[in-house]
């Protein structure tokens, strides 16, 4: 389902070089080892006219992102071309990554989106989902380690 | 369940056996109807809680804007007053009567979701900015229920009205077919992020 280190970071917009998609792979993969969280990055070069959030709530329910039972999956979407980002999260997720909470980290990226600086934005907005969702240690998660 | 449907079809017994007329399939499409509904319903909730705290919040900056303050005041206290319970759902005038002010509520908020752009002092208040995310998101969640649920209609719609179902439905429970949530065309635009020319 979503076990092979390639896709947890699909770069179909080839706007991340090769060795920061595997340093972003790790990352996703130390997180999902720590929490169970499955964390995704697309890139994509058109989102076809459609808006943002219908585009990556179809992509993310059909990647399948998160456990069947926990729902605890993100994704962050980036549409260069469309000048267009996104965090989509799993409602398992939604009381610890809040609107408020995405809104922010993607206004922490822009700067560096606007710098041309497309593979550190999103370093920094993986790094920042990371924070947020390790930040909760009463989560059931760091009881009993999920086989 | 498909299996055994798929089967009814083919032997011209099985139509007479209870498992394929409906019996149990209908009460789970409309029970499937029920939940996508309960859905959306709090979602819509969520977007009335959240409004007064962001009017009390733009007053401070924007008094000049008090027009589209009252009006999102007023479309939220009209889409308050017309509720929908799950029994109406096959209703037309009264989904027809909530979708309506549901939806000018939602046209009520374009304006209140651009006023940052004027008030550059609203763009630095992180209260302001949090209330917004979380506006946004709820807008979000209503498109995405209203969809999840439109389906669930069309799936119960049509088990009822397509043999073997058909039989159960009109038998048994005197199923009507369920109404959905038409988008209007103007509610379909919510507001993306723009980060500027990095092409």
């Amino acid at each position: 389902m979503f076990d092979v280190g390639l896709m947890r970071v699909q770069d179909r917009a080839n706007i991340i070089p090769a060795i920061d998609e595997i340093a972003l792979a790790r990352e996703s993969e130390a997180l999902e080892n720590e929490t169970t969280d499955q964390l995704a990055i697309v890139t994509v070069p058109t989102l076809n006219g459609e808006k943002i959030n219908d585009y990556s709530l179809a992509l993310a329910r059909s990647l399948r992102l998160g456990r069947a039972d926990k729902d605890n999956g993100v994704m962050i979407l980036v549409a260069p071309n469309d000048h267009a980002v996104r965090i989509e999260v799993g409602y398992g997720l939604e009381n610890l990554l809040r609107d408020e909470v995405a809104g922010k980290i993607i206004r922490d990226m822009v700067p560096l989106f606007r710098a041309n600086q497309p593979a550190q934005a999103i370093a920094l907005g993986e790094k920042e989902i990371i924070g947020v969702l390790k930040s909760d240690k009463r989560r059931p998660q760091y009881f009993k380690k999920a086989a | 369940m498909t299996a055994l449907r798929r089967f009814g079809l083919l032997a011209p017994l099985a139509a007479f056996s209870l498992a394929g007329c409906g019996l149990n399939s209908v009460p789970t499409a409309e029970e499937d109807v029920n939940a996508k509904w309960a859905n959306l319903q709090a979602d819509y909730q969520r977007r009335a809680d959240l409004i007064p705290n962001l009017v009390a919040t733009v007053k401070g900056y924007a008094k000049q804007e008090s027009s589209v303050l009252i009006a999102v005041t007023q479309a939220r206290a009209d889409a308050g007053k017309i509720t929908l319970n799950a029994s109406d759902l096959s209703d037309p005038a009264k989904v027809k009567a909530f979708n309506d002010a549901q939806g000018r509520l939602t046209q009520a908020i374009i304006p209140l979701q651009r006023l940052q752009e004027n008030y550059p002092d609203l763009k630095s208040n992180q209260n302001f900015l949090a209330l917004q995310d979380q506006l946004e998101g709820t807008e979000n969640r209503i498109n995405a229920s209203r969809r999840d649920y439109n389906t669930s209609v069309q799936a119960y719609n049509t088990r009822i009205r397509t043999f073997p179902d058909a039989i159960g439905a009109k038998v048994f429970y005197g199923a009507k077919p369920k109404v959905p949530f038409e988008a209007s065309a103007s509610a379909q635009q919510a507001p993306t992020v723009d980060f500027g020319n990095n092409s």
